[in-house]
């Protein structure tokens, strides 16, 4: 910030940048810094040359590159943020110990036991007892089948390239969620507990949006 | 104006005739536009990169009076996507149109 003679501060193009990068990537913050300083540099010049001075042709440029926090949602919308980052390294360790076949259950896989529990619950609730032992073969079941499946995909998707690896490991994540979401729903319509499956489908629509918008900040990384 | 949701359409036809960069292609809009649609020049970087990640777009570097420059061109994918953008914006206004004008 910077202050005239009567104290009104004015931003500068450092404090925009600090504002509009908070949170980025060390790799989409350096970005963004050169295309901002390449835009501001030109806005400058051509304000000069239309009669502008230099001070007021730099007070009008950050004028018109807006509120840097309204462009740091945009940023963090379509770059890379540190938060992003992690998350890329955490699932990138998941997906190498995922495609051992012989390794230990994710915790994204034991999911059956949840549901197992839900269906306890919602049985007892309603009553309904001599289902509980029919369900928990079933999940069983699916699981199994579920998790060797996506496993199966990772460890061949091995000689494929990074971005193809990759997205099939969230494919795979994403359908044992999405699994999961089918038999709270079966167990919702069939007990008329749709409260709970309505609140548990709103968060998989936001993180399915979530993780979609990952991948394709992800993906061109990965391509490389 | 505000310009929600049509800013990447405006990009890439920007882009149709030749590689520009990024300060370029904000003063063509609002030029093109008489000033009509105006918007902050902030927000047309997260819409240019978005449209890179689509592979809509690619950017490479080049040295202009001894400045680096970002520069931005349409793909081949780019330029499909701007055939259907056209065309749906056919269909949109003429739409919009029929019922405005109309009895």
């Amino acid at each position: 910030m910077i202050a005239n003679l009567f104290g009104t501060e004015y931003l500068v193009l450092d404090d925009w940048l600090a504002v509009a990068t908070k949170g980025l990537s060390d790799e989409s913050a350096a970005r963004v810094t050169e295309e901002i300083q390449e835009h501001y540099e030109e806005s400058v010049a051509t304000l000069v040359a239309e009669g502008y001075r230099p001070g007021g042709a730099e007070l009008e440029t950050l004028s018109r590159l807006g509120s840097p926090r309204r462009a740091r949602r945009g940023y963090r919308r379509e770059y890379t943020t540190e938060r992003d980052v992690k998350t890329f390294q955490r699932y990138q360790e998941e997906l190498n110990k995922m495609s051992e076949l012989g390794s230990r259950l994710h915790w994204r896989e034991m999911y059956v036991v949840g549901t197992f529990l839900l269906v306890l619950f919602a049985s007892f609730m309603e009553d309904k007892k001599p289902e509980v032992p029919l369900a928990f073969p079933v999940c069983m079941f699916s699981v199994v089948i579920g998790t060797t499946a996506g496993r199966i995909a990772l460890r061949l998707s091995r000689r494929q390239g990074r971005a193809r690896r990759f997205g099939m490991y969230l494919a795979v994540q994403f359908l044992l969620i999405w699994i999961m979401a089918a038999y709270i729903a079966a167990i919702s319509f069939y007990t008329g507990f749709l409260g709970p499956f309505l609140i548990f489908l709103l968060f998989l629509l936001f993180l399915t949006i979530h993780q979609y918008r990952f991948w394709k900040k992800i993906r061109p990384i990965l391509n490389k | 104006m505000n310009l929600k949701g049509t800013l990447p359409a405006l990009i890439l036809n920007t882009l149709a005739g030749e590689p520009k960069h990024g300060y370029r292609i904000a003063q063509e809009i609002k030029a093109k536009s008489k000033g009509v649609l105006d918007f902050k020049e902030g927000s047309l970087y997260p819409a240019l990169h978005g449209l890179e990640n689509d592979g809509f777009i690619e950017s490479y570097r080049e040295m202009f009076e001894g400045r680096p420059r970002r520069y931005y061109r349409l793909t081949e994918h780019g330029i499909k996507q701007l055939e259907q953008e056209r065309d749906q914006w056919q269909q949109l206004s003429g739409a919009v149109s029929l019922i405005l004008e109309g009895p």
